[in-house]
């Protein structure tokens, strides 16, 4: 086999891995069911009737439609029938797949100034924080696309050892181990996301798992707190190092969703 | 050519005259000033007397009120023309001398002149005519100098001029000063020093006035030790003495004589300022001041601003000025302009002036009257505090077109931008449901498991594990191939030697030769002349005595091939000498 030969062979792999890699994420992204339920609860929100469209928008999401529209509707539809503490859960769930949508943005906001508690802003500014501004998709296909070019190159470099290979071999091995970086935060903090919203309006923060133990302190639907672990219906709950109680499970809601065994996704 | 010549110089030529034209019409208004070059004289002292008119080439003389007690004589007159800034600036100045026929306190002035049938008039200036003070010792000596503070008693802060003045009668060259140095005192030089012609007992002296700001920090007796002047004294040379005509000032052979002379010391007291009566408000202002306020415009509508404008001005320690607040008026928004202040440090004092200005913006229609705005400062003339207010202001305020507040700078007036109104939010409510058929369209990577998500980034690593691998193995099989064919090049060589029929095939014996060298040496095939097979085998390692002997055995068979002369024993010689070179050969490159 000679040398061109080898070069084409190459070529023809690399096109036939983002073939498939195409193939598999329009399969995905094209999936068309349940548009009718998405057009009812649209229709039904626009009616006023914002409980049949959130019961509509929920549907869709057991369904597996998971993404930041469906979310963003049903926190609208929360928001709509004045409750603030559901609406957020769904605009930061919301957020974790249109993070940098302006809609989402102002309604986050404006759900966040009528809720009693004062929630204090992240004072310092973090690479992970910064991450937030993309979803997981963006940054996990980034990786995969650079990943991908990183490996042709190198496969080229084992016939073609040129000047331009190493050049854009060496740019490459830089954005490789930057997009690799990002990557493994962000897939980090997607997993280990502890953050969770008090949806009923006003909850009392036990010493212990039982509601005769010592009431620690109050909160309000909206405020976010970071989960503990969970023991028989209670949950220890921390707002800040100083506030931490028990609390019972129900009354706070998960910001991240657990996953379906069976289909992979995620579920609420 | 020419003709694009003449054209420039023709552009330059109007353009010059335009701009002359035009700034003709910039040049300043006129005025007319009056200027003294001392303000303290004997009586015995001739004083330079200035008429300054400015913005005018031509003038008739003017006429000066107060010089009844001075003999007049005039000095002549003299003109200047200058542009700045496109502005063109006429002065023309009338120079008179004015001697004093007694002594005491006269007011010059005004200077008055009559243009365009407008009369122009001038400030009015004080002299001061006195006796000559008794000099310090040697009266009628050649040099000497005196020291004299403006007053004996003060204020601790207040402004005394000290002024030292050196009188000589002959040459002098590089003079130096070296002025009193007083723990609490601060000196402060005014202006450039002054030389003039002053006449003392009858003797004309050329004298050198300088003066300084001397304000005291804290209170009790002072004395200021004596000024020195420090000076090489130009000896005139006896012109019977002379010893060569090279012996001449011009020629530099003067000589001079190193002279220090002091001034009096002068002895005064300081006093702390009252406490009875001091304003809340003295910011510690001593001195003289004034005050004045200007409203521009006095009327204008609603949300249109008016410029108030507070002017202290006064000599004294200027710098303590208070920064003035306004009060707040009612329907009336205030905004502050930075104060200026300009000191003038000139020769009778340090005076200034500091400029306030305020943008007041009425709110609603009717007339409202700005606050008066007062200051408190110490007069060490009159030994008391005084108090300088504004005259009371009223602005008229119109109903405006524009019922919006908005806020106003000072530039926005200045450039009469038009009014911009604040953007205010009427109501507030979330944003409408995102119902774009993008949004039912799910990512593949919220439906993988990480497993599958891994795979995405292993398969590249994977494909070039497996490229990698084939092309390795694929080298190897390759080298493995190579190293049989070399393995068995021997054996070949020596089974095609047993086919050969006779000792005359020659040609035979050079292929089989040149197959063993290609296979051998790992070469690309095709017939090696004997210069090529010792190049190759030089290249692959075998030594030199060996290489030589090969060249000469494969040369000595070609030319017996290629010339087809050879006896059979010769035939038989050369094939026993290949085989037995071959055999070295291959010894070697294993």
């Amino acid at each position: 086999m000679n040398r061109l030969k080898k070069i084409n062979l190459t070529i023809s792999s690399f096109l036939l891995m983002c073939l498939i890699m195409i193939t598999v994420v329009r399969d995905y992204s094209s999936a068309e069911t349940g548009h009718e339920t998405f057009l009812q609860a649209n229709q039904a929100y626009k009616e006023g009737n914002y409980e049949k469209a959130a019961s509509s928008y929920q549907e869709l999401i057991i369904a597996g439609k998971i993404n930041g529209s469906i979310f963003y509707n049903l926190g609208n539809c929360y928001m709509r029938m004045n409750r603030p503490g559901k609406a957020i859960l769904n605009y930061e769930r919301a957020r974790r797949f249109i993070p940098r949508d302006p809609d989402l943005d102002f309604n986050l906001r404006y759900a966040r100034d009528r809720i009693k508690d004062r929630i204090g802003n992240p004072s310092s500014f973090t690479f992970s924080q910064w991450l937030n501004n993309f979803n997981w998709s963006e940054i996990f296909w980034s990786f995969v696309i650079i990943n991908l070019f990183f490996w042709v190159i190198l496969i080229l470099r084992l016939w073609i050892k040129s000047e331009w290979t190493f050049y854009v071999l060496m740019g490459l091995s830089l954005l490789w181990i930057v997009f690799g970086i990002s990557t493994g935060i962000k897939w980090y903090v997607e997993t280990h996301d502890t953050r969770g919203v008090v949806v009923v309006s006003e909850i009392t923060v036990h010493a212990g798992p039982d509601e005769k133990d010592t009431t620690l302190f109050k909160l309000h639907a909206g405020t976010i707190v970071t989960c503990e672990r969970e023991d028989q219906g209670w949950r220890i709950i921390q707002l800040t190092p100083e506030k931490r109680g028990w609390i019972k499970s129900e009354w706070v809601d998960q910001i991240a969703l657990p996953r379906h065994k069976t289909t992979g996704g995620l579920h609420p | 050519m020419v003709a694009s010549k003449q054209g420039i110089l023709y552009f330059i030529t109007i353009s010059a005259l335009f701009l002359l034209y035009s700034v003709g019409w910039a040049k300043s208004p006129v005025s007319i000033y009056l200027k003294m070059d001392r303000t303290e004289v004997t009586p015995a002292d001739t004083v330079k007397l200035m008429v300054t008119i400015k913005g005018e080439k031509k003038a008739s003389a003017p006429s000066i009120s107060g010089l009844e007690p001075f003999h007049v004589r005039q000095g002549g007159t003299s003109s200047r023309f200058q542009m700045i800034n496109g502005e063109i600036s006429r002065e023309l100045d009338y120079i008179f001398y004015i001697t004093p026929k007694r002594t005491g306190i006269f007011i010059i002035g005004p200077a008055q002149v009559t243009l365009k049938k407008k009369t122009y008039k001038s400030q009015t200036l004080k002299l001061t005519v006195q006796d000559a003070p008794s000099q310090p010792g040697d009266e009628g000596a050649p040099f000497f100098v005196t020291a004299a503070l403006s007053a004996d008693t003060g204020y601790v802060g207040q402004q005394f001029i000290y002024t030292v003045k050196f009188y000589r009668t002959q040459d002098v060259r590089d003079i130096s000063l070296t002025p009193p140095d007083v723990e609490g005192l601060a000196m402060k030089r005014l202006g450039d020093h002054k030389e003039y012609i002053s006449s003392l007992q009858g003797k004309n002296y050329s004298v050198i006035e300088l003066r300084y700001s001397l304000t005291a920090e804290r209170p009790g007796s002072f004395v200021l030790p004596p000024t020195y002047f420090k000076m090489s004294v130009l000896e005139r040379q006896d012109p019977f003495s002379r010893r060569s005509p090279f012996d001449d000032s011009f020629f530099g052979f003067t000589r001079t004589r190193p002279l220090s002379l002091g001034s009096n010391a002068i002895e005064f007291f300081i006093k702390s300022l009252p406490d009875e009566e001091r304003p809340q408000d003295f910011s510690g202002l001593i001195g003289q001041f004034s005050m004045k306020a200007t409203l521009l415009p006095q009327e204008v509508k609603e949300n249109e601003s008016a410029t108030f404008s507070v002017i202290i001005s006064g000599k004294g320690n200027v710098r303590l000025i208070p920064d003035l607040k306004i009060p707040e008026v009612e329907d009336v928004r205030t905004y502050a302009d930075q104060p200026v202040l300009n000191v003038q440090t000139g020769f009778d004092g340090i005076s200034g002036t500091k400029t306030m200005k305020w943008a007041l913006v009425p709110q609603k229609e009717g007339s409202i009257r700005i606050p008066i705005m007062s200051l408190s400062y110490f007069d060490p003339n009159s030994e008391s505090y005084r108090r300088i207010a504004t005259k009371p202001l009223t602005l008229r305020i119109t109903q405006g077109k524009n019922q919006q507040k908005v806020a106003i700078t000072e530039e926005r007036i200045a450039i009469k931008e038009p009014v911009k109104s604040e953007v205010k939010m009427e109501g507030i409510d979330i944003f409408s449901i995102h119902e774009r058929s993008e949004a039912m369209k799910v990512r593949m990577v919220t439906y993988l498991d990480t497993w599958i998500l891994c795979l995405f980034l292993l398969a590249p690593p994977f494909g070039f594990i497996v490229i990698f691998g084939v092309n390795r193995s694929r080298r190897k099989i390759e080298a493995d191939k190579k190293a049989l064919t070399k393995k068995r090049a021997k054996q070949k060589f020596f089974k095609g030697i047993k086919a050969l029929r006779g000792p005359y095939q020659l040609s035979d014996l050079m292929r089989i030769t040149n197959l063993y060298l290609n296979e051998r040496m790992g070469l690309g095939g095709g017939s090696l002349t004997s210069n090529e097979a010792y190049e190759a085998l030089l290249t692959n390692g075998v030594k030199r005595p060996l290489t030589d002997e090969a060249k000469e055995i494969l040369s000595h068979l070609e030319s017996m091939v290629y010339t087809g002369a050879g006896e059979e024993d010769k035939a038989i010689k050369i094939k026993e000498n290949v085989m037995m070179i071959i055999k070295k050969i291959d010894k070697e490159l294993q």
